[in-house]
């Protein structure tokens, strides 16, 4: 699921609305990818994993000043590094020279060796995984490949890729839908053994 | 409806869900699914794993979950506003207590300022003001007085304004060295102020965010007034 404001703001609307399920479902999505930022301050697992919830928690409380001038992931990685940084100068750690940026965060090798999370066999795993994933893409029939590549990939929305592939909007998510499916029934058996 | 139908349904409103296009119905389904079945829950993981995988950005935090940790805290909160709110307002009471004698302390220096400002402008003007009559009753004073009641009471300023010179005689006998003096007294008082409005801001930044905007919404309105 790509970053959109369109992909989130349902979600957030709902949570201003005072429904918590729906900051749940935005914790699931963006999780892996704060824990990730987090990770490229702080180099203990425990700490990286208190410091990303309190990160989730803040956000959280903050919701009602989402404006959406920005996309929910931003606002919420910023108020990730925030977290981050005020966590290390609690401990009276140094703060790295500089930021990392929102767009390079997702790529982020860190430089100390996080014993539980960054080993081979880790590495290996999440190699697999990714390889499996794209095997299957490029098994799918044309018509689910590409609709998922254009939602994954390219970030179109449900009507763009409808003009794209001209058919239906219901075409599309059912498409998009089947690909995932197909993908997941793949990928379940080795998530299970992790 | 079969039950894998039903089930293929919800499967399908969570995919759309996630991709910000469900109906409200089917959004509410999804929650309430969420809520009750982990495998839904875990269905909704992998729907985004292999999005980021598509990406390239594969975490390797895959597999690691810490959502019901955030949610069972932010229940937790929610439970107990009472104790929870305890230790924050606390801290805030603290800053709000801090902020009054902040005020009250910064409200002097600022009068002081003003004070030695309209000093300057006093003697730098041959217009009398229209107070000018009533201050004319009023002896003249040293110019050091504005700084030594700088440690006193608001009161003491108003009568400190008028013993500093805001009446002709005195404007006539205030000397250069004694306007110099006032505008240094002035440009202190002016820094002190800001660097007042800086400590404050840092202070209550570490407080919480919400409030550290709100009081800096309340030092650029007192400037302004």
């Amino acid at each position: 699921m790509v970053d959109s404001p369109d992909s989130d703001q349902q979600l957030v609307d709902r949570v201003k609305q005072g429904d918590k399920r729906a900051y749940d479902v935005l914790v699931i999505k963006y999780q892996h990818r704060i824990l990730g930022l987090v990770g490229g301050y702080i180099s203990d697992f425990q700490e990286v994993q208190d410091v990303t919830q309190e990160a989730f928690i803040k956000a959280f409380r903050a919701l009602d000043k989402f404006r959406g001038d920005s996309s929910f992931y931003t606002w919420l990685y910023r108020i990730a590094v925030n977290t981050a940084k005020n966590h290390l100068v609690s401990k009276g750690r140094r703060l790295p020279e500089s930021d990392i940026d929102v767009h390079d965060a997702d790529f982020l090798e860190t430089a100390t060796t996080l014993r539980v999370v960054d080993t081979p066999e880790r590495n290996l795993y999440c190699d697999q995984i990714e390889q499996v994933i794209h095997d299957v893409i490029q098994r799918l029939p044309d018509e689910l490949r590409t609709a998922v590549m254009l939602r994954e990939f390219d970030g179109l929305s449900y009507e763009e890729i409808a003009d794209v592939m001209d058919c239906p909007v219901g075409t599309v998510r059912s498409r998009i839908f089947r690909a995932r499916e197909a993908i997941d029934r793949e990928i379940r058996p080795l998530l299970g053994r992790s | 409806m079969s039950d894998k139908s039903a089930r293929e349904q919800l499967k399908e409103s969570l995919s759309v869900s996630l991709d910000g296009q469900a109906s409200e119905l089917e959004l509410r389904r999804v929650l309430e699914g969420i809520n009750n079945d982990d495998s839904l829950r875990s269905l909704a993981g992998r729907y985004q794993l292999i999005g980021d995988a598509v990406r390239g950005k594969t975490s390797k935090y895959a597999g690691v979950d810490i959502s019901r940790g955030v949610m069972a805290a932010i229940e937790q909160e929610e439970a107990a506003p009472v104790r929870q709110a305890q230790p924050k307002d606390s801290a805030v009471a603290q800053s709000g207590n801090f902020a009054q004698r902040f005020w009250a302390s910064l409200g002097k220096v600022a009068l002081a300022a003003s004070v030695a400002a309209a000093v300057i402008v006093g003697v730098r003007t041959s217009n009398l003001t229209p107070e000018a009559p009533l201050l004319a009753e009023h002896e003249p004073a040293v110019l050091t007085q504005p700084v030594q009641l700088a440690q006193t009471g608001l009161r003491d300023y108003g009568v400190a304004s008028v013993r500093a010179g805001n009446n002709a005689e005195s404007r006539d006998n205030i000397t250069p060295e004694q306007l110099a003096y006032a505008q240094i007294l002035a440009n202190q008082a002016t820094r002190e102020r800001f660097r007042a409005y800086a400590l404050q801001h840092a202070e209550l930044s570490a407080v919480g965010g919400a409030q550290s905007i709100l009081s800096f919404a309340r030092l650029t309105s007192f400037d302004n007034q």
